[in-house]
């Protein structure tokens, strides 16, 4: 191989990156190596073997200048002002470089062997689908990840609009009403609350799940021993002789945290004076944190020791989940089975055919089969995935129609107030 | 002419600006009103800047931009303080880098400090594909990547940080520090082998840890290939890991016309991307380094 021999050469610019100007001159192309010389001083100011290119492309400088860079090891060269045409430069000089990888010593002899095959043909097409779809698929679970933040996001302002509902009608009721609004509302409540014992409440209302905790209110350092009861209709908590001490109802729980499987505290949130919260303590609390999940989803929190625990809990889901999935695709399976001899049988067929036209191997038939496998399966998933986004998309908008409209009716109560 | 009298107004509204925010630093002032001033100013800067856009003047914006979020900062709204930054970073982007960097960075530590993470790492992105095509300075380019990955995983954005991953894991690799890269390639792979979705991707990435390990050392390339066949049997039928082991082979014997051929013919099929294209050449190196060498 004469490697002095010009392939070609282009005039063009190179970026001096000491002096920070840009020279004219030549760009040539031997077998393996990539030379620039300046046009003026003739000097030699790049050359390097065609192996040790990195990377080829096309890029602007300063947004203006089409340009050309070959990045070799840590340095990045830029060539620009191009002649005739960058994309002729880019596409010779890559053809070059991947010759480096591509061509044998003993050439010519392969000539032959290189004529592709229209099984071959029909591989790469196959191939190049089962590309597509693998990105495809990526960018699509990408974007199933960013609905589920977004609903996630949704949730948080539903939970916080609740508690501004709550705290407006709070100053909706006059201020010369010598009762706060919860005292207002309070000889309702007391009611079931004197009369009510714990056995009544049993049969007016559901009770869901009853367990023994310990009551800390607020932050004094007492402690004592009472019962949680959750109701259909709110909490309530007790002391150990069933006497209740505080009732929440659902709506009036602003939030609930988690802050680990056994510990949880209630808080409702009023303006003008503390908040009234207790924090409770539970070994059956993790029988009932399930159960509040689902009455205020909307309001619970749960903190770091405690996530580990929801996200364990989660995971048999997920596993059952799969499992189910895995049975669906054993069935989908078991359905196809019988269908592939047919299908096999059919490709014999086609093979048959097809070997009298051109020929097809043994083993492209079997690569064949095997990418169209893939393919379908990533189609199924694909629709699966599709399917999870349209209902997420369902529930976002839904929700995001409640949530403005929420919002429309708070401002007018504002204004009102104002 | 039109771009010229919007700059000449810019310039104008950008002194209106400073009188306003001197003003704003007398005692009286100070005492009485000095905020919504200072709430003026920051709109004329906010103007001042969107016309320096209209005449193009990229860095003229990106500066008043800058001045707009100084002043938000001062007035406590930090939202509003990022986001002009942001703002002053895309100006800057297209005349001075360095100085969209400086203001990118700035709006990272506002939004990281209300636990915005998720835009930080956008931010951390944008800085890196600065460094990536403007300033070729890979390796900060990398850090930047690298960080935006940890804020996106701490936010359980998983997908987005595995993008920011093989970014990092293709810069490494081509500066050859492929011990960093077969790791982030290991992980993102056993990461995505589970997802129904995803496990048709993991080959890939396997693949490519696979090489890396290849172009250190062959042996290891073939511990490793079996490691990953014994975890995703799927791995064995993809034509990835026929040509790892043609490849091997090839090496072991030190054939590089084997090699040649087994490339090619994978090749013909799909075409390889330059990442591939720069590894197998670095393998097929090692491979004539021993030989006689007539490609030097």
């Amino acid at each position: 191989m004469n490697e002095e021999i010009r392939i070609h050469s282009w005039p063009c610019s190179y970026y001096l990156d000491t002096n920070k100007q840009w020279v004219s001159g030549r760009l040539s192309l031997t077998p393996v190596a990539i030379k620039f010389t300046a046009d003026k001083t003739g000097e030699l100011l790049v050359n390097f073997h065609l192996s040790g290119i990195s990377e080829i492309k096309k890029e602007s400088s300063n947004l203006i200048f089409s340009s050309l860079t070959i990045l070799e090891k840590n340095t990045k060269h830029w060539f620009s002002s191009l002649q005739p045409n960058r994309n002729v430069v880019f596409n010779i000089l890559e053809h070059f470089w991947r010759e480096q990888l591509l061509s044998n010593q003993g050439t010519g002899a392969e000539a032959g062997a290189l004529q592709s095959t229209k099984g071959k043909e029909l591989t790469g097409l196959l191939a190049g689908s089962q590309k597509r779809l693998e990105d495809t698929a990526k960018v699509l679970h990408y974007q199933g990840e960013q609905f589920d933040n977004i609903m996630r996001g949704l949730n948080k302002i539903e939970g916080d609009m609740d508690v501004a509902d709550r705290l407006l009608t709070e100053l909706e009721s006059p201020s010369w009403w010598p009762f706060s609004s919860k005292l207002w509302k309070a000889p309702l409540e007391a009611k079931p609350k004197e009369t009510a014992t714990v056995s009544d409440s049993k049969n007016q209302e559901g009770i869901i799940i009853r367990i023994p905790v310990i009551i800390t209110h607020r932050t004094d350092s007492n402690v004592k021993p009472g019962k949680l009861t959750l109701l259909a209709s709110g909490l309530e908590i007790s002391d150990c002789n069933s006497q209740v001490i505080h009732r929440f109802e659902s709506k009036d729980v602003d939030d609930i945290r988690v802050h680990t499987p056994y510990e949880i505290s209630v808080r409702q949130r009023f303006i003008g004076k503390p908040d009234t919260s207790y924090r409770l303590l539970s070994a059956k609390m993790p029988e009932a944190i399930p159960i509040l999940e689902m009455q205020f989803s909307k309001k619970i929190q749960f903190l770091e020791d405690a996530l580990a625990f929801a996200g364990a809990r989660k995971s048999p889901q997920v596993d059952l989940g799969t499992s189910i999935w895995q049975a669906a695709t054993g069935l989908l399976g078991g359905v196809m089975q019988p269908e592939s001899p047919v299908g096999g049988e059919g490709m014999d067929n086609e093979q048959v055919q097809l070997q009298s036209h051109e020929k097809i191997s043994e083993s492209e038939a079997k690569e064949l089969k095997q990418i169209l496998k893939k393919l379908k399966g990533l189609a199924l998933e694909t629709e699966a995935e599709l399917e999870r986004q349209d209902e997420a998309l369902d529930s976002i908008t839904s929700s995001v129609d409640r949530a403005t409209l929420n919002i429309d009716k708070q401002n007018r109560r504002i204004k009102k107030l104002t | 002419m039109d771009s010229a009298g919007k700059e000449r107004e810019a310039v104008q509204l950008m002194a209106e600006a400073e009188k306003r925010v001197k003003g704003s630093h007398s005692f009286l002032r100070g005492l009485f009103g000095g905020n919504t001033r200072l709430e003026e100013a920051c709109e004329m800067y906010t103007r001042a800047a969107n016309m320096f856009k209209i005449a193009k003047n990229w860095s003229a914006a990106g500066n008043a931009f800058c001045q707009a979020a100084k002043l938000h900062m001062q007035l406590q709204s930090k939202h509003d303080s990022a986001t002009s930054f942001v703002d002053a970073g895309n100006a800057y982007k297209k005349a001075d880098p360095q100085e969209a960097i400086n203001c990118l960075n700035a709006a990272i530590d506002i939004y990281t400090d209300m636990g915005r993470f998720t835009i930080a790492a956008k931010h951390h992105i944008t800085i890196a594909e600065i460094y990536e095509a403007e300033l070729v300075d890979i390796e900060k380019a990398i850090a930047h990547y690298e960080q935006a990955a940890d804020y996106y995983k701490g936010e359980e954005s998983n997908s987005s940080a595995n993008k920011c991953l093989l970014k990092v894991a293709a810069y490494a690799a081509q500066l050859e520090q492929y011990q960093k890269a077969i790791e982030i390639y290991e992980q993102v792979g056993t990461n995505t082998m589970d997802n129904p979705l995803l496990k048709y991707s993991a080959k890939e990435y396997f693949f490519k840890a696979a090489l890396c390990h290849f172009i250190v050392d062959e042996l290891n390339a073939k511990l490793a290939l079996e490691k990953y066949e014994e975890m995703f049997p799927a791995f064995t039928d993809s034509r990835e890991c026929k040509l790892l082991k043609k490849l091997l082979e090839a090496h072991e014997e030190q054939n590089s016309e084997a090699y040649t051929e087994a490339v090619k013919e994978f090749d013909s099929i799909s075409r390889l991307d330059q990442w591939l294209t720069t590894m197998l050449l670095r393998i097929k190196k090692s491979i004539q380094g021993e030989g006689d060498g007539d490609l030097k």
